[in-house]
């Protein structure tokens, strides 16, 4: 966790930067962070040697000695190397926050992306080469003998649907809100207009799980800066104040056996952070934008009823007509601005910091939601989940 | 059914009682003998009462489904699509599941719920048990 420190104290975001994002960038993973870190420190108005602090994690594909050595910085003495079971880049952000905020850092980089997966086979045949047949041990011996190894999500999605008779319009509309809002977003992958028929006749991936269900994957890295406030206060752009944070483990490691299925791990970091937050009277009502993980549309939904913006049960009540998109008249904050990992691409968590302390910069475009100052961003599910409190300075 | 083309599991220290079990037809688990908790996915101390003396028993292979998918891309070797993927809870402690296939079933049929009991699959290489997989079909209706 990263507790409230004040207004005075908590650290800010002060630069936002993004590689390009594409389906197959013909690039390293080090190039593209490379090219993430560079916009963002020039962003902040800094250079390489003003940078002391450098955070990333195994699941942006990224060794920070590389990373250091590719963008030159001499000055680095504070590394923050993430790895399981908390791989998140909000665990990330808030790692380096804390760093910044206890003095060990003084400019830290966050940097976070992905890489489209590629094997050696086709789509056809995506494990030609492999042994025949293959031997599994460790923890894969328990679900590969019966070819359960892809998509472990989708079991909390089928639960969810027992347990509160959602409808699959309801997942839908998670998918239909990121391809409008990504239409919006030069940089997004997929931008061509969705509809709820588009949807129900999409071709299964994995049932209850279709098409649209599932992130685009990309190649696509994105970072930040982040420094003290009495620093930001003389930087170019409006400060973004990191209020609180949590990351929490769940109760088990194995998902596939805890209690209640149709909740996740979100549940438990998103009740800290409003505790964390309770000093600065912010309530989920209080939130305008909402960069919530999106990996498949049932964690967007959970994450949706776990930090209190739609109560657990009812999103299939809530996510209907234009709720939570750019423009609704209707109550809760603007649900992923930017089209999330579903259209914007799998930039994996950093996508949905960088939107969110662009929203708050105020420097959004035409997909600016207006009086942005409060965000919540959240990232991973299960064992792997982190959320965090934005705030933007006067 | 045809000759099963998947994923081999490969016993560990942990493990080896519970696919050694299989081969026999028997669904034993790791069990604590000062507490009684079915310790799964298998560990050598109890995760509830920290204790060593962990044995193992036999379950009834009787359960409920707990969840279901119908995986329709190809993420594991050797399988026909579309085919299920489902997480059993077993009758003898809540929480005690695990990831199988539910055979003879009809896939209007297969939902949550649906009470089953384990059956195995052999899995013979060079003329020898290689491994059982233990999968889980529609119980009879006079049993249940
Ligand atoms: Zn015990």
């Amino acid at each position: 966790m990263k507790l409230n420190l004040g207004d005075e104290k908590n650290a800010c975001i002060v630069g936002v930067g993004r590689s390009m994002i594409s389906r197959d960038s013909g690039k390293t993973a080090t190039t593209l962070a490379t090219d993430a870190c560079v916009a963002a420190i020039r962003d902040a108005g800094l250079t390489s040697v003003d940078i002391d602090g450098l955070a990333t994690n195994e699941m942006g594909l990224l060794n920070g000695y590389q990373l250091r050595e590719s963008l030159g910085l001499s000055n680095v003495s504070w590394y923050g190397q993430m790895g399981l079971p908390q791989v998140t880049a909000t665990f990330s952000m808030i790692e380096a926050a804390m760093a910044v905020e206890y003095g060990a850092s003084s400019y830290a980089v966050v940097v976070m992306g992905a890489m489209k997966p590629r094997g050696n086979g086709s789509r056809r045949d995506p494990f030609a080469g492999m042994p025949r047949p293959p031997r599994i041990g460790g923890e894969g011996q328990w679900s590969a003998p019966f070819g359960g190894n892809g998509f472990s999500f989708v079991h909390w999605m089928s639960r969810y649907i027992w347990q509160y008779g959602a409808p699959r319009e309801t997942f839908g509309h998670i998918a239909l809100t990121a391809r409008k809002h990504a239409q919006d977003n030069e940089r997004a992958i997929a931008r061509s207009p969705l509809t709820m028929d588009d949807y129900l006749n999409a071709r299964w991936i994995s049932k209850p799980f279709c098409l649209y269900d599932c992130d685009y994957p990309v190649d696509g890295y994105a970072a930040v800066v982040i420094t003290t406030p009495d620093r930001a206060r003389h930087l170019p752009h409006r400060p973004v104040s990191i209020i609180a944070g949590s990351q929490k483990t769940g109760p088990r490691t194995e998902t596939m056996l805890w209690d209640d299925m149709s909740n996740m791990g979100a549940t438990y970091c998103s009740r800290e952070m409003w505790e964390l937050a309770e000093g600065t009277g912010i309530r989920p009502e209080d939130v305008q934008v909402a960069c919530l993980y999106d990996g498949f549309t049932i964690l967007t939904v959970n994450w949706l009823e776990a930090l209190g913006f739609i109560n657990v049960g009812e999103a299939k009540d809530v996510l209907v007509g234009d709720a939570l998109q750019l423009g609704s008249s209707g109550p809760g904050p603007v649900l992923n601005p930017h089209g999330g990992m579903l259209s914007e691409g799998r930039v994996h968590g950093m996508g949905f910091v960088a939107e969110a302390a662009d929203q708050l910069m105020g420097r959004s475009g035409v997909r600016q939601v207006p009086d942005a100052r409060i965000a919540v961003v959240s990232n991973g599910a299960g064992v792997q989940n982190c959320s965090m409190l934005l705030k933007a300075l006067d | 059914m045809n000759e099963y083309e998947g994923p081999i599991p490969i016993p560990d220290d942990d493990s080896r009682d519970f696919w050694e079990g299989c081969k026999r037809h028997e669904l034993i688990f790791k069990r604590c003998d000062d507490c009684g908790f079915y310790i799964h996915l298998p560990k050598s101390r109890c995760p509830e009462c920290w204790s060593t003396n962990v044995g193992s028993a036999r379950v009834s292979g009787r359960g409920t489904v707990y969840t279901v998918t119908i995986v329709s891309i190809p993420t594991a070797p050797g399988f026909d699509l579309p085919y299920n993927v489902s997480l059993v809870e077993l009758d003898e402690q809540p929480g005690l599941r695990v990831m199988t296939n539910i055979v003879d079933c009809a896939e209007d049929q297969l939902e949550i719920g649906l009470r089953v009991e384990v059956t195995f699959r052999d899995i013979m290489a060079d003329g020898r048990l290689e491994a059982s997989l233990p999968l889980f079909r529609p119980m009879a209706r006079d049993e249940e």
